[in-house]
């Protein structure tokens, strides 16, 4: 029988304990099957060019502490808590970036804002939605954001996740997710009142 | 009834969600598996350069441990000998007085 086969036939949790006797090479099967789970989450947190190196250290990582693992819940959510806490981390290390309401959209995405909120058929609207600068204007208003608050809107607001869903990814409690989801919330509102307000 | 403000913020929310939503997911290259498993392996071979002098000094206490029991019930067999010898002696003595008397 190939190796490939046969690995691909075990289950995760025979495969984890397999990693922790040593065989370290099978960890790859895990890398295989999760690797899009991981992506779609980093993805949704990080900027593009930066997806492939987080995914990348969101696996080290789970390498590094699999002996936490408890086998109490699937893989695949205990990875996905590892791929948002790293996340976390990107912004908690990059810091937050204070720029002026004035300064937050360019000419182009001045024009972009223009044509979006004069859009009158919901054709227009999705095309306008899908270019490039919706994306930017996204990553600009979430840039204004702290790393909490930043991850906070990112799970609850633009994901849908619940609060306590939210709570878990990030290992916190639920009341601090509230109250920042709250607070996130209104902040967001109010940068994005900066860009309408450029826009009228 | 909705403000033209409010309607304009609703409107830019709704296209910033959307944009978000459909954010594309990058395919992961066979490099870059094997980039993530390189790391992994240098991780497991650090591990275990850390876990040999672990060892090693787990099984320098336990030698040093069982020397120790050891050297210690060796000492105290050793001391109970003695006093046994000397038991013997005076024992020895009680038993024979004719060593003491000189009697043949």
């Amino acid at each position: 029988m190939v190796k490939g086969e046969h690995e691909s036939a075990l289950t995760d949790e025979a495969i984890i304990r397999q990693v922790m006797r040593g065989d370290v090479d099978v960890f790859v099967e895990l890398i295989t099957r999760y690797q899009q789970h991981v992506g779609r989450i980093v993805a949704g947190h990080v900027p593009h060019e930066m997806v492939e190196e987080v995914a990348h250290n969101v696996f080290v990582r789970a390498y590094t502490s699999l002996s936490t693992y408890s086998f109490r819940k699937p893989f695949s959510h205990w990875l996905a808590t590892i791929a948002v806490r790293s996340c976390y981390d990107v912004w908690r290390a990059a810091g937050r970036k204070e720029v002026p309401f004035s300064a937050l959209a360019d000419e182009d995405h001045q024009e972009w804002t223009d044509q979006l909120l004069a859009a009158e058929s919901n054709e227009r609207f999705e095309e306008l939605a899908r270019q490039k600068e919706t994306k930017d204007l996204l990553d600009r208003a979430l840039a204004q954001l702290s790393a909490e608050n930043r991850m906070v809107v990112t799970l609850v607001h633009l994901e849908g996740y619940s609060v306590r869903e939210a709570a878990n990814l990030l290992g916190w409690t639920v009341v601090n997710v509230k109250v920042r989801a709250h607070r996130a919330r209104q902040q967001l509102r109010k940068i994005l009142e900066g860009f309408v307000g450029n826009a009228a | 009834m909705n403000t033209p403000g409010k309607e304009h913020l609703d409107k830019l929310a709704r296209a910033l969600a959307q944009a978000h939503a459909a954010q594309e997911v990058p395919q992961f290259s066979t490099g870059w598996r094997t980039a993530v498993m390189r790391d992994i392996r240098r991780e497991a071979s650090a591990r275990t350069a850390i876990e040999v002098p672990q060892l090693v000094w787990r099984a320098a206490v336990v030698v040093v441990l069982v020397s120790l029991a050891l050297v210690g019930s060796l000492l105290s067999w050793d001391a109970g000998r003695a006093d046994a010898d000397f038991s013997a002696l005076f024992a020895e003595a009680t038993v024979s007085p004719t060593i003491l008397t000189g009697a043949p």
